[in-house]
């Protein structure tokens, strides 16, 4: 039997998704990863800005969005997972200068989610088949190039198909 | 497709004389001083056309400064003009600008080269707007910029 892939999914893969009401139904019976700044940007920022939205149906909408994603997480069905820090910060690092390179920014503006980034390489790095859900092309051409450049493979898909 | 993008792709083309370069830069590229020529157009007309025609998607520009075609698809009937109209009626986009101003459309049309090129990250737009990753990623998505 194939190994079980593991599946990344950016902030953008997750909106994507649950905007077309697929979330739930796209997860089931696959583990789904996801990074505490992914976890951050929809759950714990919008949770704070709620009040602030004057527009009520607006609102609603992003409630709803904080809550079925916090459900989800709290139900174990995506997992917020962690970076072995000590042992790949050197690809913290490189996954953060490419990103600035892309960009062409200095790399302490870098503001886009390098951590997934080395998530991804440090699943596939322990031989995992993984598999990068993301509709962000900027973490999509930077994980595309690190993998090459550490000769491991990480499948990109957007939601709308794949990419490699 | 949102419908404002399909009535701009729609505009953009009703001219003969831009179809007819838009066809011609399908063979090979053409810079702006070879296409007033073979059109016998002044070149600030030309100049006018394809920047209309760059900004419909139509045309794009080569590393040596010409234009060359993009191939693109509409299909126009009325199912997909109700389905386009249903869609609209689903955005979330008026709602974001009800609650932040129209300006937010205009900053994030600056980034959106940017951000269709994967130069800008969405969690920039967000932070440059002052958006949540949820307003900014769904004003993207509607504009049909990723």
């Amino acid at each position: 039997m194939s190994e079980k892939p593991i599946y990344i999914l950016n902030a953008s893969a997750i909106i994507a998704l649950q905007r077309k009401g697929k979330l739930t139904q796209y997860i089931k019976d696959k583990t789904c990863l996801i990074t505490s700044r992914v976890k951050e940007e929809l759950i714990e920022k919008p949770k704070l800005k709620l009040r602030e939205i004057k527009t009520d149906e607006l609102r609603k909408i992003v409630e709803d969005s904080v809550k079925e994603i916090e459900i989800l997480v709290s139900e174990g069905k995506l997992v917020v997972a962690s970076i072995k820090y000590k042992r790949f910060s050197k690809l913290l690092d490189e996954a953060r200068k490419t990103i600035a390179i892309y960009e062409s920014r200095a790399e302490h503006e870098v503001k886009a989610d390098h951590t997934i980034v080395v998530l991804a390489l440090q699943k596939a790095l322990e031989g995992r088949k993984t598999i990068l859900v993301s509709n962000d092309k900027t973490i999509n051409k930077v994980v595309q190039k690190l993998a090459t450049s550490k000769g491991v493979k990480i499948t990109i898909k957007t939601t709308n198909g794949n990419i490699t | 497709m949102s419908l404002a993008a399909l009535t701009l792709k729609l505009r953009t083309l009703a001219n003969p004389r831009k179809i007819k370069i838009l066809v011609s830069l399908r063979e090979k590229p053409l810079s702006i001083t070879e296409i007033a020529d073979k059109f016998s157009m002044p070149q600030s007309t030309v100049r006018k056309y394809l920047l209309e025609l760059e900004t419909g998607g139509y045309v794009t520009k080569t590393p040596d400064g010409k234009f060359k075609a993009k191939d693109f698809k509409i299909v126009l009937s009325l199912d997909n003009l109700v389905k386009l109209v249903k869609k609209e009626e689903e955005q979330l986009t008026p709602l974001i600008v009800k609650e932040h101003g129209t300006e937010i459309l205009r900053r994030l049309k600056e980034l959106a080269l940017q951000v269709k090129e994967g130069k800008l990250s969405i969690y920039d737009v967000a932070e440059h707007l002052g958006l949540t990753y949820f307003e900014t990623y769904v004003l993207l998505e509607e504009s049909g910029l990723i």
